[in-house]
């Protein structure tokens, strides 16, 4: 069910419900960690990259995810067709692909010489007739389901999964018919491992309250209106929309970058080309100081959207104490220097940004983990999509999710 | 002319800002954030008040070419405009050189190709 919440209370019905309490056991848990790695992240597509990034036959790249024990090969096929394998060697299991990411016409094992081809299969084994019997058709590499959406690629340690990518992103699937995703290039690209337990570093980027104190040097005059952003629960899934101060006066380059024609994620003149005429599910209040919409996609991928740029956090569980979590930032594509210009001033202050909102996070977890208190205290208006998400943890980990 | 001349060689118009060249005319993000990271305000002070009041024609300048086809000369003006916007936020926001109160640089890794 898609529930809005009327922060403002105007026809005085309902009363607000008081502060939300949020267990800290969760964030700290090794047991219930082991529950989240076998109820959540074995059970459900994870966002792992865009296609555009294996563009041709050939191309690949290679995820770690300590999560699910495994290393993830992403490689478009001869025919097109992208696929997910468990980066091993079918001989004895050695990692097949070291490189990051590439190009290949075939991925040889350093170990003894085994070769797979792009669809997977095996096609070589050095000195054969030594491996008299062996049934090379069944010895091709160990599938992922993958599907994609909207460009990003999903994959599913099943290979069968019993919900499709689009029933498991629903009501989501069909809300960003329209976003200029081919338009998009990726721009900025960082990434973070910190002491950190994956919810508490999600829980810095599922809210805008921190705005006042954690960007008060960066964002000094953030006065939004209104200051609690819409929150939406989308099932799983979750929706929260930011704005910003229209009247902030522009720095000097900040004005110049504006004036070149970035669609800054701090823009203010933009009002005459309002996004939400194009995107019926961005900016829904139709406001002048619409800023994003960010989906937080369950389990651990959150999609910000603007005018003109897009940004994709990947929190990756290593251990309840360890998160691997990287964003990369995408701009509109240009051949105009200027544009370019006026492009790297949004990133820089993003990624500025950014790095206050890591302030945070190992701090955070670090006195969690220290068992001294047993909750924390949410606001329900201003953190409601933190209760949300710990909420649909709680419920997959309790097994009430199918 | 000098090799180490050419190298810092500008379009004509911004002949002036070739002093900058050699230690602010950087290709990648990484480069520019750590030269930023490592320099004091004075010098980012100095960089960016040369840069500012020529912002505007550079952008104007370079507008007559294509990021797939930079000449040699647009390629240097071009990294030095974008070294100015990673020093604008040292100057106009946080008054030094790196971020205050955020996590150490060294622990965010800029992955960007």
């Amino acid at each position: 069910m898609v529930e809005e919440i009327d922060v403002n209370n105007s026809d005085g019905s309902e009363p607000l419900p008081g502060p939300q309490h949020v267990p800290v056991g969760p964030n700290i848990s090794a047991q219930y960690f082991e529950l989240e790695r076998q109820r959540i992240f074995r059970r459900v597509w994870l966002q792992i990259g865009r296609a555009e990034a294996v563009p041709n036959p050939g191309d690949f790249f290679v995820r770690r995810l300590e999560v699910l024990g495994t290393s993830v090969l992403v490689v478009r096929g001869r025919d097109g067709q992208l696929r997910a394998f468990h980066n091993l060697c079918r001989h004895r299991g050695n990692r097949l692909v070291n490189q990051p990411h590439g190009s290949a016409r075939a991925f040889t094992c350093g170990f003894h010489g085994w070769t797979y081809d792009c669809e997977g299969a095996l096609v070589g084994i050095p000195l054969e007739s030594e491996f008299r019997g062996c049934d090379r058709a069944q010895l091709g590499l160990i599938p992922l389901a993958l599907d994609v959406w909207e460009g990003f690629i999903f994959v599913h340690l099943q290979t069968s999964p019993e919900t499709s990518l689009r029933k498991y992103l629903e009501p989501i699937s069909g809300m960003l018919d329209g976003f200029p995703f081919a338009e998009m290039e990726l721009s900025g690209w960082w990434g973070a491992t910190l002491t950190a337990n994956w919810k508490t570093f999600q829980d810095a980027f599922i809210e805008a309250y921190h705005v006042l104190a954690v960007h008060r040097r960066s964002i000094p005059d953030f006065r939004a209106d209104p200051i609690v952003p819409s929150a939406q629960p989308l099932g799983r899934h979750c929706k929260l929309t930011y704005y910003q101060n229209l009247h902030h006066k522009p720095k000097p380059a900040e004005a110049l970058a504006f004036k070149l024609g970035s669609a800054a994620f701090l823009n203010v003149n933009n009002t005459d080309q309002l996004p939400n005429r194009r995107w019926p599910s961005l900016n829904v209040e139709n406001r002048d100081n619409w800023v994003f919409d960010e989906f937080v996609i369950f389990p651990n991928f959150h999609l910000f959207l603007g005018d003109g740029w897009m940004l994709c956090h990947e929190f990756w569980p290593i251990d309840v104490d360890h998160t691997n979590w990287q964003v990369k930032y995408y701009q509109r594509r240009t051949t105009s220097p200027a544009v370019r210009i006026a492009q790297e001033y949004s990133k820089v202050a993003m990624r500025d940004a950014i790095r206050e909102d890591l302030s945070t996070i190992e701090s955070t977890h670090a006195a969690q983990r220290s068992g001294v208190m047993a909750f924390m205290t949410l606001s329900p208006t201003l953190e409601s999509l933190i209760v949300h998400h710990h909420n649909t943890v709680a419920g997959f980990v309790k097994g009430l999710d199918t | 002319m000098s090799a180490t001349q050419q190298d810092n060689e500008l379009p004509e118009r911004f002949r002036t800002l070739s002093q900058f060249v050699s230690a602010w005319s950087l290709p990648t993000e990484q480069e520019r954030n750590r030269k930023r990271r490592s320099s004091s305000m004075e010098e980012i002070r100095r960089f960016y008040n040369a840069m500012l009041p020529e912002m505007a024609a550079i952008a104007e300048h370079l507008s007559a070419f294509s990021l797939d086809d930079l000449p040699e000369k647009e390629r240097r003006l071009l990294n030095l405009a974008l070294s100015f916007m990673e020093v604008a936020l040292a100057v106009e926001v946080y008054s030094t050189p790196d971020v205050p109160g955020a996590i150490e640089a060294e622990r965010l890794a800029i992955l960007t190709r």
